[in-house]
């Protein structure tokens, strides 16, 4: 099976990394109202533009008896898990992510733990489903 | 569920427990104490215990109380413990999950007759530690993992004593736990009582002086105590040292002042490390380490490897892989991710050494010894480049060769349970490499640089 990130999803999390730069500003509306400005607009802007780009890249594949993620344009990262020793999946669903049909999986094996931000909310039950004793 | 209603084995834990939850109040209460009686203050001295004594007894009451609520219980198949008065704690570790048992005795515990048994499972990273009594916990540890019968594989005398020392000796953390020791001393009960130490340190020093410059003086009197001081724990840490290895458990033991008894289920070891530090190359014996689960010792090795020797380790680790020679292709190797950090820290050793020669002769000597461990670095990343890899052998072992400053280390992977995170820069892409990073149950990490991208994507995971 093939798992990719959701384009709304991936929005979900550009707006989850705005709100430490939301933080931050009071600092910089402090110095000049300008700054403040370019700061935010800066800020938010890479935020939602890095989380739609490095998200959207992101392919799954559970097949043979692995799961492959890989993720990434410029640095390309690829995670490789064998699914008979997964000991577990977590799926989240916030009211923000359930409105835009996504979910956060994190998958779990005494090896490490692989975060999935940015599924499709099907996806995720399928992948679920798949690693924890159903059929991919 | 086919559970026993009673137990094979039960009890409360030893009484040192209560100290345990104590040592914290414990330090608290008796660093004004002993100020006080260094300064020889009688009067405030008398103000402290009254004030202290109060609190102490209440803190040993509520650890006697919390003491008293805690308890095992020993199944066929399971141990169970309890502890908390308010939250109650209650833990179950299957026998099946059990990896490595480890019992620890030091000069304290010996004393109170009591000991540390720490249990580390095959599937989880955290670990289980109990304080019970000697005998409970040698019956503890029979009935989880019972000891080999055969007569041990290893047991250093000799010249192999000597060498099994040598390459024990761990100079970086010796040099940290005994800064940490210091400053902590000082802090506690302040600087006089170093002072000793500090003077002898200086009439060393002078002596080392009537034979190399003052500058370098320091440093070799620095190198000499440090070294000193790590073979001196590795030596107490290696007396009576043994290894065994029957009916699926190995078992390791030793130690003087903290002795150390580790049972290793053998199904459950999950790589074999074999380290290349700079004393293991002179002596041209490489120390072995052992991983199994949560597990990861890395202060006492299980034993020492000679090249073309594999008979001994071969008994022990069945599947291990001697080391053999480069299994990556060279071609399209990134030369700077091997190369950056020792070259550059050459450049600048070589550069300020020659500014030092016709501006400050003086120093020149004391400049030239980085020179020499930039330039030793830079020869262990040249053995770096033409030898790290990973790949599956026939035998269907994972083998894992990768260099991190004066060290190689050559690890045979055994189980199937890894995780691989293959990362590719675009300069890496453009070459088809990435950097490879094998991920352990027990949480420990390899990095191998500048691999063939394709045949890290293609190394199978399973066995």
């Amino acid at each position: 099976m093939e798992i990719r990130c959701s384009p709304g999803a991936a929005l979900v999390f550009g707006l989850w990394w705005c709100v430490p730069g939301l933080a931050l500003s009071p600092f910089v509306f402090w110095q000049s109202l300008a700054a403040g400005a370019v700061f935010v607009l800066g800020w938010c802007g890479a935020a939602l533009l890095t989380c739609r780009v490095r998200l959207g890249s992101l392919r799954g594949r559970v097949r043979a008896g692995e799961l492959s993620v890989s993720r990434g344009v410029l640095f390309q990262t690829t995670r490789r898990m064998p699914t008979r020793f997964i000991s577990g999946v977590t799926r989240l669903e916030t009211p923000l992510l359930r409105r835009f049909h996504a979910s956060l999986v994190v998958v779990h094996s005494p090896a490490g733990a692989l975060l999935l931000p940015a599924l499709d909310a099907d996806d995720a039950r399928r992948l679920e489903s798949a690693l924890t004793g159903g059929r991919p | 569920m086919t559970a026993p209603r009673s137990p094979a084995a039960q009890g409360r834990f030893h009484i040192v427990y209560s100290l345990h939850l104590l040592k914290n109040g414990l330090i608290f209460c008796l660093v004004p104490l002993l100020q006080a009686l260094l300064r020889w203050d009688l009067p405030s001295l008398y103000g402290v215990l009254q004030q202290e004594a109060l609190i102490l007894l209440a803190l040993v009451a509520v650890s006697l109380f919390l003491w008293r609520r805690t308890g095992w219980r020993q199944y066929p198949d399971r141990l169970e413990m309890h502890s908390g008065l308010v939250l109650h704690r209650a833990r179950v570790l299957r026998r099946s999950e059990l990896a490595v048992v480890e019992i620890a005795r030091n000069p304290f515990l010996k004393l109170l007759g009591a000991a540390r048994v720490t249990l580390y499972g095959c599937r989880s990273r955290q670990t289980v530690t109990l304080y019970l009594t000697r005998r409970d916990a040698a019956a503890l540890a029979d009935a989880l993992l019972p000891p080999p019968r055969k007569a041990p594989l290893f047991k250093p005398v000799g010249a192999q004593r000597l060498s099994f020392v040598m390459v024990s000796a761990n100079l970086i953390s010796t040099a940290l736990l005994l800064m940490v020791s210091l400053r902590q001393t000082e802090e506690l009960l302040g600087a006089a009582v170093t002072l000793p130490l500090r003077d002898n340190l200086t009439r060393l020093e002078q002596l080392v002086e009537q034979v190399v410059p003052t500058g370098v003086a320091w440093l070799f009197t620095a190198a000499f105590v440090l070294w000193g001081a790590s073979l001196a724990v590795s030596l107490l840490r290696t007396v009576g040292f043994s290894v065994a290895c029957s009916g699926g458990v190995i078992l390791c033991h030793g130690g003087f002042l903290l002795h150390t008894e580790r049972r290793i289920l053998a199904s459950a070891v999950s790589a074999c490390y074999l380290r290349v530090t700079p004393v293991a190359r002179l002596l041209r014996r490489y120390p072995v380490y052992l991983t199994a689960g949560a597990y990861h010792a890395s202060d006492v090795p299980v034993l020492v490897y000679k090249k073309g020797q594999t008979d001994l380790l071969g008994a022990l680790m069945p599947g291990f892989v001697p080391p053999s020679g480069a299994s990556e292709n060279r071609i399209g190797r990134s030369a700077p991710v091997f190369f950056w950090k020792s070259g550059l820290c050459l450049a600048f050793s070589l550069a300020v050494t020659g500014v030092s020669v016709w501006q400050l002769p003086a120093v020149t000597g004391l400049l030239a010894i980085p020179c020499l461990l930039s330039a030793a670095a830079l020869l262990v990343a040249a053995e770096g480049y033409r030898l790290e890899g990973a790949a599956r052998t026939p035998g269907r072992v994972l083998t894992v060769q990768y260099s991190r400053a004066f060290t190689r280390h050559w690890v045979c992977v055994f189980t199937p349970d890894v995780n691989l995170t293959l990362f590719a820069s675009p300069f890496a892409q453009a070459v088809g490499r990435c950097n490879l990073t094998v991920c352990l149950p027990c949480g420990s990490r390899m990095r191998v640089r500048s691999v063939n991208r394709y045949r890290a994507a293609h190394l199978p995971l399973d066995e």
